[in-house]
């Protein structure tokens, strides 16, 4: 009996915490593929994710739910219009230390319209307690400048529970918002 | 050495409420610390009033004199609880009453005695009011300038800086949150005064969060002073998501947000939407509207087709997502 399979995707800038994020929840330790950061002036950071992470976590019917982290690095930009189709979902994370968080956030609410648009993306906005500006009224700002309604929300991907609860959040919006496109299916599977 | 003793009485109550608080008073004898004798006499350190009584505009009238009695209003509505010291909710809790009374006797003995800022302008149309609707207000003027707010709550000074909705509790020094809360549930604003401040507060270990502070009266008073839901059809609609990594979050309260944030909805509406008894849908909305996310759709207009509660596949697949992921009911 074939196995279903579905996608959610992490996104965001480098450092922002996907690679954390999907080690949180995987069963199995994340697989990344890391190189040389060769963008140490943005950031000092060592290594930086090239292709994707991946995990993964099997449910009770034997499907798997797979997990897929973006490149952070705009080089790798190319690969988040491919990983993005056929995913249920988007978690957004934003570094809230970067220079121009902002910035960052409108990058990928663009470059995941369609995903946002269909109310299927969430966004965590690391590192506010040390970074408190700018603050969640002005990443609303910008929502609401792109008019786009989605979840913002405060965490740490370090914690368990803050994960679990960006990822609560966008199963109950998938819930929600499924009888408003009348044409949406479930991606089954992953090309 | 006996403990300091303090004098408590009624104005206006029946006899049951009055038999009841002299056998609460007499029973707690015991009761380390300070001590309560109960008199029948209008000068006592504590009077608890029926709003609707002549006599306790009497007392009202010489609590603003002379500092005694400290009146607190018994039961009444938001109009009648905005003259008074402090209020207290019927039935009362008994735990309520002695929290409320050890924070009255702590009150400084005149307006002036609070450690509130030596200049500033003051802001006598808050004053009196209930804690939840001066925050409220303040939040709604969304004010942007670094002053510091300066509230006195009974005996509980707080610092605010609005920008930066954070919030230092300055006396006493040794006041829990906890506290403040319980304070802020029970008594009403009885000093607002704005300071100019030299830039944004410095934020430091011990200050809390004016949002979190909201949020939590918001859901102690689901019958609240931002009680739009009962206003009959009327719609009502969150302009964005609480902000649920800061201040805590239960699976209804996401799923309500869900709802709401897409299409205006009733309370009934929403209780049947997702499952939930109206109590904690209107302490929700209580919350949301403390924080100024709820938009009331005048007349019931929506928006959009209202969802029904997901079920089959979907449903399914999502509890098997949760269960997976060990996220629990």
């Amino acid at each position: 009996m074939s196995r279903r399979e579905y996608k959610l995707l992490f996104a965001g800038s480098m450092g922002a915490g996907k690679t954390t994020a999907i080690a949180c929840v995987s069963e199995i330790p994340p697989v990344s593929t890391d190189v040389a950061n060769t963008d140490m002036a943005g950031y000092a950071k060592a290594t930086t994710t090239t292709a994707l992470d991946y995990g993964e976590v099997t449910l009770a019917s034997g499907d798997k739910l797979r997990l897929y982290g973006t490149p952070g690095q705009s080089r790798f930009d190319f690969m988040w219009k491919i990983l993005g189709g056929g995913a249920l979902g988007a978690v957004i994370l934003v570094d809230n230390s970067r220079p121009d968080p902002l910035a960052d956030l409108e990058d990928y609410l663009r470059s995941f319209s369609e995903i946002v648009r269909r109310n299927r993306a969430v966004v965590g906005i690391g590192r506010t307690e040390t970074h408190p500006d700018p603050g969640l009224d002005a990443y609303h700002a910008l929502l609401d400048r792109m008019q786009i309604q989605a979840p913002l929300l405060s965490v740490d991907v370090r914690r368990r529970d803050d994960v679990l609860l960006l990822l609560d959040v966008l199963f109950h919006q998938i819930e929600t918002h499924a009888s408003d496109d009348a044409s949406d299916g479930f991606p089954e599977s992953i090309a | 050495m006996t403990s300091p003793e303090r004098t408590i009485t009624t104005i206006g109550l029946g006899l049951r409420d009055e038999t009841m608080i002299r056998s609460l008073v007499s029973v707690a004898q015991d009761r380390p610390g300070l001590q309560w004798r109960f008199v029948d006499d209008i000068e006592a350190d504590v009077a608890l009033c029926a709003p609707d009584s002549a006599l306790a505009r009497v007392a009202l009238g010489r609590g603003r004199q002379s500092g005694r009695p400290r009146c607190v209003c018994y039961g009444g509505d938001d109009v009648a609880r905005a003259q008074y010291d402090a209020a207290i909710r019927t039935p009362i809790r008994v735990s309520e009453l002695w929290a409320l009374l050890d924070t009255l006797v702590r009150m400084p003995d005149g307006p002036d005695d609070a450690p509130v800022p030596a200049t500033g302008k003051a802001r006598p149309d808050l004053a009196g009011h209930t804690v939840a609707h001066v925050l409220s207000t303040l939040v709604g003027e969304r004010r942007d300038d670094p002053e510091r707010w300066s509230l006195r709550i009974g005996a509980i000074v707080v610092d605010l800086s609005m920008p930066q909705r954070i919030l230092d509790i300055v006396a006493p020094p040794d006041c829990a949150f906890d506290s403040l809360l319980d304070a802020a549930c029970t008594t009403v604003v009885d000093r607002v005064v704005i300071a100019p401040a030299d830039g944004p507060v410095k934020p430091r270990a011990g200050m809390k969060s004016l949002d979190v502070l909201l949020w939590k009266i918001g859901l102690r008073q689901a019958g609240g002073p931002a009680a739009v839901w009962a206003r009959d059809g009327n719609a009502l609609r969150l302009r964005r998501w609480p902000d649920f990594g800061h201040l805590g979050a239960h699976r209804p309260h996401l799923a309500m947000t869900s709802q709401l944030t897409r299409v205006a909805m009733t309370p009934t509406e929403l209780a049947s939407a997702v499952g939930c008894e109206q109590d904690h849908v209107r302490a929700f909305l209580n919350a949301c509207a403390l924080l100024d996310l709820v938009q009331v759709e005048a007349g019931g207009t929506r928006g959009g087709a209202i969802a029904t509660r997901p079920t089959g596949g979907l449903t399914k697949l999502m509890r098997s997502f949760r269960a997976a992921l060990r996220m629990g009911d």
